[in-house]
């Protein structure tokens, strides 16, 4: 007899109460989860950002840094560098390619003083790659150094020469040449595949007259 | 002793007087929560709006950036610090005054033709002279039209101000090729407008619509307010002298003593939406 009393007078949530609560909560936690979302992506986003951007400015930097001192002659070097020497663009199936048009590997020639004070010519080389060998994608920028006393390029066929990796996640990477100025036109993809970046810089090489 | 019905009837008592004081939520408590919980989500969406507006901005400078420093280094290709002299010239025959103004002047001993806007001064001449019009050279002479560039335009009379005699040195201070000058108050927006154009020379025009192009293509189409501008200044800057290198100021009876030097200072100014930046250059000042 208890229990049928006390059962007449329970009364919890309805069907339709429930419902609402439900409905209501779904809304908030939904809310808050596409608040938290956005700030998460956004976060993510800038920081990825920064990556490339630190990519970005040291390969720029890079770049101006060994190409601006292309034709430079040390006083005490005994045969000049010619213009033509200088600077060599080439696409990617090693073609020269003459001003205006873009280029895929760019080659500079200038005069270094050793460590010991001696004087070495040598050539500095850009060019994009792959990360690791059997990639297909070309992201990374890679540069080489060796010594040429007549600035003549290495023949790989003969002596292959590494190349070292500068910067990563490159998509794209032209240079062009007009007269004594270096048109850099770069992209640079981040590692979420979200942003594409597109820098353009230039480096002025004094020691190139034309 | 409790029993087990009298924790039933207790349950039962404690149920009845739960539901006897719940009241629940009114509408005025239901719609207060709602608006300060909409509220709540608005002021979240537009921080993040405008986080990522600010987000958005700062790409675009960070890239501009860069194209400043592109155009500043195309800037080093065209100015030339110390102009060319074209040879050693001189002053080829007295010159003739007819009426007190000539400005026809014979060169000689050049090795190549000075350009419509090279500037020099002549010894024995004051003033410094804009060449306007030459003529071919011809046993390394040319007869160079000219007037005064140290005066105001507006002046009647930009003639020679004395009589140049034969074999007075000539000294070329600007090549027309080679100065920044030109470049000065440089509208980078108006890279399409023909009529802005139509008041610059070809060089400067090609150099207009790269720059003014590379800049849209980095920062975006330009709102009403926004400004990209070159400027170009002479700015004298003032170095203590410290001969000994010891950190003081060199002193002449008790006076600091400074040395002066003219640079060549241009100036690109960016103004986008609410955010200016402003990038400088100094370029040596060889004339």
């Amino acid at each position: 007899m208890v229990l049928n009393i006390s059962k007449k007078h329970q009364s919890g949530m309805s069907l339709a109460e429930a419902l609402m609560a439900v409905v209501i909560s779904t809304i908030v936690m939904g809310t808050a989860y596409f608040i938290y979302n956005n700030f998460q992506q956004t976060f993510v986003r800038q920081l990825n950002h920064s990556v490339i951007k630190q990519e970005a400015r040291f390969a720029i930097h890079s770049l101006q840094l060994d190409l601006k001192i292309a034709g430079y002659r040390h006083i005490d070097a005994s045969s000049e560098i010619t213009d033509a020497n200088a600077i060599r663009l080439f696409d990617t199936s090693n073609n020269a390619i003459t001003d205006g048009n873009d280029a895929d590997r760019v080659s500079a020639c200038f005069d270094h003083e050793n460590n010991n004070g001696t004087i070495q010519r040598k050539i500095v080389e850009y060019e994009i790659g792959t990360e690791q060998s059997g990639d297909t994608e070309k992201t990374v920028l890679k540069k080489r150094i060796y010594d040429s006393n007549n600035c003549t390029l290495n023949n790989d066929a003969i002596t292959p020469l590494s190349w070292e990796p500068v910067a990563k996640h490159f998509k794209k990477f032209k240079i062009q040449k007009q007269n004594n100025i270096l048109n850099f036109d770069i992209e640079l993809e981040d590692p979420g595949d979200k942003i594409i970046e597109k820098y353009n810089a230039a480096a002025f090489m004094r020691n190139v007259s034309y | 002793m409790f029993t087990h019905q009298a924790f039933l009837t207790l349950g039962v008592e404690l149920i009845k007087n739960k539901f006897k004081f719940q009241k629940g939520l009114s509408i005025v408590e239901a719609i207060t929560a709602s608006t300060i919980l909409a509220i709540s989500v608005i002021v979240f969406m537009t921080l993040q709006s405008e986080q990522e507006k600010r987000f958005t901005l700062l790409r675009k400078f960070d890239k501009a950036a860069y194209a400043v420093d592109l155009i500043f280094e195309e800037l080093n290709a065209v100015y030339a610090p110390k102009p060319n002299q074209y040879g050693d010239p001189v002053v080829f025959q007295n010159t003739n005054p007819s009426g007190g103004s000539t400005q026809s002047i014979v060169i000689s001993a050049l090795t190549s033709l000075p350009e419509v806007g090279d500037r020099f001064v002549i010894a024995g001449v004051p003033g410094t002279y804009e060449i306007t019009a030459n003529t071919a050279l011809s046993n390394t002479r040319s007869t160079l039209t000219v007037k005064r560039s140290d005066v105001p335009n507006t002046l009647p009379n930009l003639s020679l101000a004395s009589n140049a005699v034969a074999n007075a040195k000539l000294t070329f201070t600007l090549n027309a090729n080679g100065s920044l000058e030109p470049y000065d108050d440089l509208d980078l927006l108006k890279y399409q407008d023909n009529p802005y154009k139509a008041t610059l020379s070809s060089d400067i025009v090609t150099n207009l619509e790269k720059w003014g192009d590379l800049l849209n293509n980095h920062l975006g189409r330009a709102l009403s307010g926004d400004k990209r501008l070159l400027e170009v200044d002479d700015v004298t800057i003032n170095i203590p002298v410290d001969e000994n290198n010891d950190g003081v100021t060199d002193q002449i009876s008790g006076v600091d003593q400074f040395i002066s030097v003219t640079k060549t200072q241009v100036t690109i100014t960016i103004k986008q939406d609410t955010v200016t930046e402003i990038f400088r250059r100094h370029f040596t000042n060889g004339s």
